[in-house]
């Protein structure tokens, strides 16, 4: 209680504060006069003097009550701003020095449990430092803010004779006035005592709103001190304010503390709030432990089967870290029983530790440890985690601390579980985009490989390991596994094929159109065929046979196998059941697809030249490719027609779409080309030709075509495109050149202008037309593609015949050839025509004959030295005919000289029987002699109607010429 | 033969073919005129040269020309290198010639036709032949 007196009786009662022996002296005589009047009090006579002595009382009473007040009110209002017990003990000390005339001022405290006191006293700043020369152990200074003097702080057992404590178990005060009564009573205080000047001392016990003694106060004097009964009322109020104030600063310090608690849970709350792994959550866990905690080390570690992982460690050393990264849960420690008790295990001390411990005591002493926790993330009847924390100094954990622990543990255990339903969550949403894809596979798939890795890819959504793909033969005698190299590990696929009546999942499915579903080894050995169960791996424990149905007929089946056990319950049963329905739909749609791919190959190898025409002198060779995409097929074409001798036409074309009717289409166009080119032979203008054929059909329109004309007599191609990849020309010297200057748009454009160009040429010429299959390609830049075909064109040494298959394999390159391919490659020189002469047997005419082949041979390129050659050995011939054959009698004698390349041929006929066999007589023998020698090969053919001589010269080509 | 010559008679013989085959006549004229044979006389020793070309239609005629011209002589030269062409038919003619009692001194130009013909024809043997008309000269004065 306060009271508060107002100024003007603040002003005078002044005086008394001043002189307080005065006042006791007054107090004692009013207290006299009450006494006195007591008995006077019903006299009437005597009540004016009796109200006289009352006033007077009353203001002694007054006045000493206001000096009381004053004081106790500077006290009250000091210890309103004390927030913890040694600010309390402060400001106990120095006011109550001001009234009381006391040195020290001590605030001893009973410890919970009541075995010890706490002893608080503040230093006075007009006295000495009041100390107790008592058997005490040093508590360690709490973390409490202050203000004021800063308070000493020691305890001392209940049961040690003091006077504080006997106030304390008495409830009673206890004054020592002198130092002859401290002699007295506590003699072993005096010494301390007197030392430090205390020679009296009063204690009052404080006492809590029950009535119950929660400590006291002591006042101590240098000097002996007569306590009246003024004094023991002030201490006593003094003490009781004390009392108050101490509640007030307790709850203070649990407020602070409640405060701390709060903060680092707060904090601990928002790090697992941004937690999306269990090792985010461990982590969080491991930081709040260390700095909410002041935990040393600290990890999570997570049980498994008969193992504990550890998730994150902090603040171990290596040793320690290794073993404890993964240890056996039935290995004694703090960890696995936390763990499997679902309690919390706190050790306060070393000796604690070791106690529980023993089996871990090196590892403890090699560390320092001093306290261990281990806090059980428990969830329901789980723990799936647990905390474990180092303290390397002791430390013991209050109620509030213990609370937050357990609040930590929950958050955690909460948000360890909401971690692992993400994971799951993340690890479903990642098998249901591996579904979608493996689904947007089947889709997509046109061949049975197609299907066969979709189905593949799909395993691991499915949650199987292994599986495979087993399909009825044509005579549905058999179930025949499809192996791609990926389907080793389904037992039954250790057999290429099985059956039909065979006892095995995957069969049985196949046959009966119902699904089976294995759920372990037993189950397969009780209800199967045994056979070869013996080789499949351990690892496999659960698989389901799928039936691919499509159409009301049964396509096979489809092998799971599972590494762990299944349940199948009824989602995953309709889950695999739809997988395998969109298997046998895809399945479906690609044998009709491959049917009508082989169709299509059949009719486009139909309609493309089975052989290419043998012109002379001219070496050629094609390739068609057909793609391997679905449906890729038809559409390309090549050919080469024959207009005259030396003169042909190279034609390449590719018809818009692919299937049965693209190849259809291109046959048409092929079709047109041959007999357009039969009245007109210009690639230009048999191209608008062919515009009014495609503008008549919408088949064939914009059907793109590369023609080459080509005049080896003329030594000059001539060429036009139609929307067409250019022609590559390859020189003697190895230069190409592209011929793309002359090019429009695709067929069917009536109004097109068809440019034509010409490009002369001389010595050996290869030429390669192709179709854009082999060129294009999505990832590539067509520019780069195209330099690519023409430095593969230029560095390739293959043969002609090889060329077309080389040009394909080096642009392809081990990629995968999605379109199909037509390339068409020849090769030949300018030439001349051959040479065919009949001259009548007489030998006048050999001279003229020699003049007209010099000629032929110079307009082929032949050099002087072999043209000299050969005209002796043709000379030597015709001689041998004229002499021998006809013997001067002027029938025609016949000569041909021709040439492929640089190898020239030349026979010459006569038209009777020679009438005597050339021998070395010196004259005509010596003639044949001759063209043995100078020619490379001979032969001389014999029959009724005459004698032929032919014979080849490989010639040298003069390249001033 | 060099590309000029080559030329020349290529100019010389122009002519249409289908011609060439009917016109007998001409080519029988065109024969007579396909050699020529020349002799100077060095002292007492004739040396002959052959010009143009020499084949079945020629060799033997032009063979006697130069007995005729040279049969009586003890040795005597036949220049030949700068002979168009010849057959195995002017080959038999100089080998004739070799196994008459004149001895004939050939002169042939290495690496021309007429050089390479006899080696090919394997009368490089039989005939004596020198490289230049002088050494020809020189071996059949002395």
């Amino acid at each position: 209680m306060t009271v508060v007196p107002d100024n003007r009786g603040f002003a005078w009662a002044a005086p008394w504060v001043t002189h307080p022996s005065l006042g006791a002296v007054l107090l004692v005589v009013v207290l006299i006069l009450l006494v006195l009047l007591t008995g006077t009090i019903r006299s009437h006579r005597r009540i004016v003097a009796r109200d006289t002595q009352d006033r007077m009382r009353a203001e002694q009473s007054r006045s000493h009550q206001i000096e009381q007040n004053v004081w106790l009110r500077g006290l009250s209002t000091a210890l309103s701003r004390a927030i913890s017990q040694p600010d309390v003990a402060a400001v106990l000390v120095e006011q109550g020095a001001t009234v009381t005339g006391s040195s020290t001022a001590t605030i001893a405290l009973r410890q919970p449990g009541g075995a010890s006191v706490t002893l608080m006293s503040a230093k006075s700043t007009t006295h000495n430092t009041p100390t107790h020369n008592t058997p005490t152990h040093n508590t360690p200074t709490h973390n409490t803010p202050t203000h004021g003097t800063p308070a000493a702080s020691v305890s001392i057992p209940l049961e040690y004779p003091t006077p504080v404590t006997e106030t304390i178990r008495h409830g009673k005060t206890v004054l020592i006035a002198s130092a002859g009564e401290l002699a007295a009573r506590y003699p072993q205080l005096v010494d301390d005592r007197v030392r430090n000047g205390t020679v009296a001392s009063a204690s009052i016990p404080m006492l809590d709103s029950d009535g119950e003694v929660i400590g006291a106060v002591e006042f101590g004097w240098s000097s002996p001190q007569s306590f009246d009964v003024d004094q023991l009322v002030i201490f006593e109020t003094a003490t009781e304010l004390c009392a108050r104030a101490l509640d007030r600063a307790r709850l203070y310090e649990l407020e602070y503390e409640a405060r701390r608690l709060a903060e680092n849970l707060q904090s601990f709350t928002t790090a697992l709030a941004g937690t999306e792994s269990r090792a985010d959550v461990a982590e969080a866990l491991v930081h709040g432990s260390m700095k909410g905690f002041g935990a040393d080390a600290a990890s999570v570690s997570v049980s498994t089967d008969d193992s504990l992982q550890m998730l994150v460690g902090r603040g171990f050393d290596e040793p320690t870290m290794d073993k404890w990264r993964t240890f056996p849960a039935s290995l004694v420690s703090p960890a696995s029983d936390a763990l499997r008790t679902r309690l919390t295990i706190l050790l306060e001390s070393q000796a604690d530790i070791i106690a529980a411990y023993p089996n871990l005591q090196s590892n403890v002493e090699r560390t320092g440890a001093q306290t261990w926790l281990a806090l059980p993330l428990v969830l329901g009847s789980e723990a799936p985690a647990v905390l474990f924390a180092v303290f390397r100094s002791p430390r013991s954990f209050s109620s509030q601390d213990r609370s937050l622990i357990s609040t930590m543990g929950l958050q955690a255990a909460l948000a360890f579980e909401r971690a692992r339903l993400r994971e799951n969550d993340l690890a479903e949403a990642e098998k249901a985009r591996q579904l979608a894809a493996a689904i947007g596979g089947l889709t997509a798939a046109a061949t049975k490989d197609a299907v066969s890795s979709a189905f593949i890819k799909a395993l691991p959504a499915l949650g199987a390991q292994a599986g495979a793909l087993g399909l009825i033969s044509d005579d549905g005698s058999t179930l025949d596994f499809h192996d791609d190299g990926n389907h080793s590990a389904f037992y039954e696929t250790q057999w290429q094929t099985r059956p039909i009546g065979a006892r095995t999942p995957l069969v049985i499915a196949a046959r009966t159109g119902e699904s089976v579903f294995v759920s372990d080894r037993d189950e397969l050995v009780d209800r199967f065929d045994a056979a070869g169960v013996e080789k499949v791996s351990d690892t496999h424990r659960s698989w389901a046979a799928l039936p691919l149905q499509a159409g009301g007929r049964s396509l096979g089946a489809l092998g799971l196998s599972f590494d762990a056990r299944q349940r199948f319950d009824a989602g995953q049963r309709v889950k695999l059941a739809s997988f395998a329905a969109l298997c046998a739909n895809a399945l479906a749609r690609a044998a009709r697809f491959e049917l009508e791919h082989s169709i299509a190959i059949t009719l486009q190898s139909t309609l493309l030249p089975k052989q290419l025409k043998v012109l002379a002198g001219v070496e050629l060779s094609a390739q068609y490719s057909p793609g391997t995409a679905e449906l890729s097929v038809g559409g390309d074409w090549y050919d080469v027609i024959e207009l005259s001798e030396g003169r042909f036409l190279l034609v390449v074309g590719d018809v818009v779409g692919h299937g049965i009717e693209s190849a259809a289409a291109m046959g048409k166009l092929a079709t047109a080309t041959r007999a357009l080119a039969q009245v007109e032979d210009a690639p230009a203008a048999l191209l608008r030709q062919l515009d009014r054929v495609a503008a008549a059909d919408p088949t064939t329109q914009f059907a793109s075509m590369a023609i080459v004309l080509v005049d080896r007599q003329a030594g000059e191609v001539r060429y036009s495109l139609a929307g067409h990849p250019a022609p590559l020309l390859r020189r003697e010297d190895g230069s190409i050149e592209s011929l793309d200057t002359a090019r429009s748009i695709p067929l069917g454009g009536l109004t097109a202008e068809r440019p034509e160009l010409t490009v002369p040429f001389d010595g050996v010429i290869t030429l390669l037309l192709y179709t854009d299959g082999l060129t294009e390609r999505r990832t590539d830049h067509i520019d780069d593609r195209i330099r690519l075909l023409q430095s593969n064109f230029r560095d390739t040494d293959a043969d002609i015949n090889a060329l077309p298959r080389t040009m394909i394999r080096l642009m392809m390159n081990g990629g995968v050839q999605h379109d199909d391919i037509a390339v068409l490659c020849a090769s030949f020189t300018r030439s001349v025509p051959a040479y065919l002469r009949t001259i009548p047997a007489h030998t006048n005419q050999l001279a003229g004959l020699r003049v007209e082949l010099r000629k032929w041979l110079l307009a082929a390129s032949v050099g002087p030295d072999d043209t000299d050659d050969i005209l002796v050995a043709v000379g030597e011939a015709l001689t041998n005919a004229i002499e021998h054959g006809h013997g001067h009698d002027g029938r025609p004698i016949d000569m041909r000289a021709e040439h492929k390349h640089n190898l020239h041929t030349f026979a010459i006929r006569d038209r009777g029987a020679w009438r005597y066999p050339p021998t070395n007589d010196g004259s005509r023998g010596r003639g044949l002699a001759l063209i043995h020698k100078l020619m490379d090969d001979v032969s001389i053919e014999r029959s009724e109607s005459g004698t032929t001589i032919t014979f080849t010269k490989a010639v040298e080509q003069d390249p001033t010429l | 033969m060099n590309k000029q010559e080559h030329a020349m008679n290529t100019q010389e013989h122009a002519m249409n073919t289908e011609e060439h085959a009917m016109n007998t006549e001409e080519h029988a004229m065109n024969t007579e005129e396909l050699a020529t044979v020349h002799v100077e006389w060095q002292g007492d020793l004739p040396v002959i040269r052959v010009e143009g070309e020499l084949d079945t239609s020629n060799a033997e005629r032009i063979g006697i020309s130069i007995t005729e011209l040279a049969g009586g002589s003890v040795a005597y030269v036949v220049d030949i290198s700068l002979l168009g062409y010849l057959d195995s038919s002017a080959l038999t003619m100089l080998h004739r010639l070799a196994q008459q009692p004149a001895k004939l001194h050939l002169a042939t130009q290495p690496g021309s036709r007429s050089a390479r013909l006899i080696e090919i024809g394997g009368l490089d043997t039989a005939l004596a032949t020198y490289p230049s008309r002088e050494a020809a000269i020189a071996a059949a004065s002395g």
